[in-house]
């Protein structure tokens, strides 16, 4: 069986933009597959999606700054039988457009594909109006909503691909990158299905998106003090791994979460969510606390508000103490 | 004021914003320069407000629903004696007081955080509605954009305003014709900002917004309008007075290079020594 993932030494992987990678699959797909067709709200400098618009000119809609409408148009699309791909900051996506998003796409199961771009702290000096602390949450509680967060730009290519597979809405949550490479071209996507890129009977560490590489450089230098952690990248938020949780929750002492996100209705949330019912375990949430981003880099304020490897490092020392 | 100091200190502030800021830093350029005449008259001329005493009661409201201005309201801020020159180099460091969007709880003498467009009308018509319900003088402006027009929250508000009849709230637009991605001809050609207010009941006057003779004018006419909401639609030019930059959508945002920095203040000195 070929390699899912790298096991390269991490500060030696290739660190990757995020916009080529999403252009080149959703043209790809949209050869294949007439009905893709893809919508911006004046953010398609963003988005990346102008080689789709240039190859595709008719099958691109720019509906300017008109989030909740391009939401809504997005569903009326997809009731009439297309794919449509509708993108804008993450922010303005879930939240300008919460209802649009609520009644036009989830309630009405329209098979829409919502892609949140710059999401959480990526959005660095953007500030606190860009920054989505609690997208993952919002979605996340919509019913029959689909949440992924990929954590590299391979896995933001095969989760496009089986979004379009996917029959329903789903929202992907995308960062500004660029992203460091996790996976190999053989990893097998699946939505609902989380990887264990390092294994260990120690304490467990869940990540999605951006913080996934955070979470394996915690997991290296851990081995390091002998401690060894499993580290399992959760990149669907919902439907979320529950098999995956409880074996963690049953093998391992704690859970540790990290998340470009609130430590609110995040990762650290759904985790909590299965456990508490099935195998109360000790989750510890590092995360967004109740609080705005700032208008900073993305490593400030990871800084700034304790979001790192070493904190994880701290946790993880003290509860096996 | 007279009309020559009014623009001299808008091209100041182009000048004192460009020399400022560290090369490479990149800001909203393009809705930064198309504001600066605007700006200028309001805070030289019209704002009832004390720099030295930011939270006075009764003083005007200011919001920049356009959030994305800010440095130009900041360069601004700094002629009026807000706070010194030197601070404009420090704008969007990181987590301090002059983030790329202002914030109300960072920096005193912002009335209303922005970034999220198409906000501060609503916000500006809370306000008029404040001030009419203590039967307060003060008057509350909003600049806008033609982008956040094609937002529906601003349609919204537009109808509001006009059913309460707050003519103690004036709205300019900086009608640069452009957003971000592309020309507003290109994005949304069906956007026709005077009828779409005139249509929601509202006074509406149009006039060149790097124009302060003109931009005096409309204002003076607008604080007289009695019952009704006056919008006044002042055509911009995106990147006023940095030849590279002028209605050039690549620089709605960006960073300057050293060379472009340079190019940037001999024009706007030009510009600036017909005033001495
Ligand atoms: C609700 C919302 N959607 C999108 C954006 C991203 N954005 C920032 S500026 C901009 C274009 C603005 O164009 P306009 O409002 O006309 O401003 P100006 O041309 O004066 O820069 C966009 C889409 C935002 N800040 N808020
Ligand atoms: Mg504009």
């Amino acid at each position: 069986m070929s390699k899912e993932f790298l096991t390269t030494p991490l500060d030696k992987r290739k660190i990757l933009p995020v916009k080529p990678a999403f252009a080149e699959i959703l043209i790809k797909l949209a050869k294949k597959n007439k009905n893709i067709v893809v919508l911006d709200a004046d953010l398609q400098r963003c988005s990346g999606t102008e080689p789709f618009m240039k190859k595709f000119p008719n099958r691109h809609f720019q509906m300017g700054i008109s989030e909740q409408n391009m939401v809504s148009v997005a569903a009326g699309l997809a009731l009439a039988g297309k794919i449509p791909f509708a993108n804008t900051f993450a922010n303005f996506l879930t939240k300008r457009a919460c209802d649009q998003v609520s009644v036009s796409v989830a309630y009405n199961q329209a098979n829409v594909k919502l892609c949140g771009d710059y999401a959480g702290m990526s959005t660095a000096k953007n500030g606190g109006t860009h920054c989505s602390v609690e997208d993952v949450a919002i979605i996340r509680a919509m019913p029959h909503m689909v949440v992924i967060a990929p954590a590299d730009t391979i896995e933001l290519q095969k989760a496009v691909e089986a979004a379009v597979k996917y029959k329903g809405p789903v929202y992907i949550r995308k960062v500004r990158g660029p992203m460091p490479q996790i996976f190999t071209k053989n990893y097998r996507f699946k939505i609902g299905r989380s990887v264990e890129l390092m294994k260990g009977n120690d304490i467990t560490i869940i990540s999605y998106g951006a913080m996934t590489y955070y979470a394996l450089i915690a997991g290296e230098k851990l081995k390091k003090k002998k401690i060894k952690a499993r580290v399992i990248n959760m990149s669907t938020i919902k439907p979320i791994d529950k098999k995956a949780i409880l074996k963690a929750a049953k093998e391992t002492k704690a859970i540790i979460t990290i998340e470009n996100h609130s430590i609110y209705g995040g990762i650290g949330g759904a985790v909590s969510e299965v456990v508490g019912e099935n195998y109360p375990c000790l989750v510890k949430k590092i995360g967004i606390p109740d609080e705005f981003g700032e208008t900073a880099t993305f490593e400030w304020q990871l800084k700034y508000f304790d979001i790192t490897s070493e904190r994880i490092i701290r946790i993880a020392q003290k509860i096996l103490k | 004021m007279t009309i020559k100091q009014l623009e001299k200190i808008a091209w100041q502030a182009r000048y004192d914003l460009v020399k400022r800021v560290p090369v490479g830093l990149g800001l909203h350029w393009g809705g930064s320069m198309s504001l600066m005449e605007i700006l200028s008259v309001l805070y030289f001329k019209f704002l009832k407000i004390d720099p030295k005493n930011p939270k006075k009661k009764n003083r005007d409201r200011l919001i920049l629903s356009k959030g994305h201005g800010s440095p130009a309201q900041y360069a601004m801020m700094a002629e009026r004696g807000f706070f010194p020159k030197s601070w404009l180099s420090r704008i969007d460091e990181n987590g301090w007081k002059l983030p790329k969007h202002a914030h109300r709880l960072k920096l005193a003498g912002i009335e209303a955080s922005t970034g999220a467009l198409a906000q501060g009308l609503s916000m500006g018509i809370g306000m008029a509605l404040a001030a009419k319900l203590d039967k307060a003088k003060w008057h509350t402006y909003v600049i806008g954009s033609d982008g956040e027009c094609t937002e529906g929250q601003f349609w919204e508000a537009a109808l509001s305003a006009n059913k309460f009849r707050l003519d103690n709230l004036t709205l300019i637009i900086d009608n640069n014709r452009m957003t971000l991605d592309n020309h507003i001809k290109i994005v949304m050609p069906s956007l026709n900002i005077s009828k779409m207010f005139k249509a929601a009941g509202w006074q509406v006057y149009e006039c060149d917004g790097h124009n302060v003779k003109q931009l005096v004018d409309r204002i003076s006419r607008a604080l007289k309008i009695k019952n009704k909401p006056v919008a006044i639609v002042a055509n911009t030019i995106k990147g006023k007075g940095i030849s590279f930059m002028e209605d050039n959508p690549s620089w709605h945002s960006g960073k300057l290079t050293k060379e472009q920095k340079e190019k940037a203040l001999k024009e706007i000195s030009k510009r600036l020594k017909k005033y001495e």
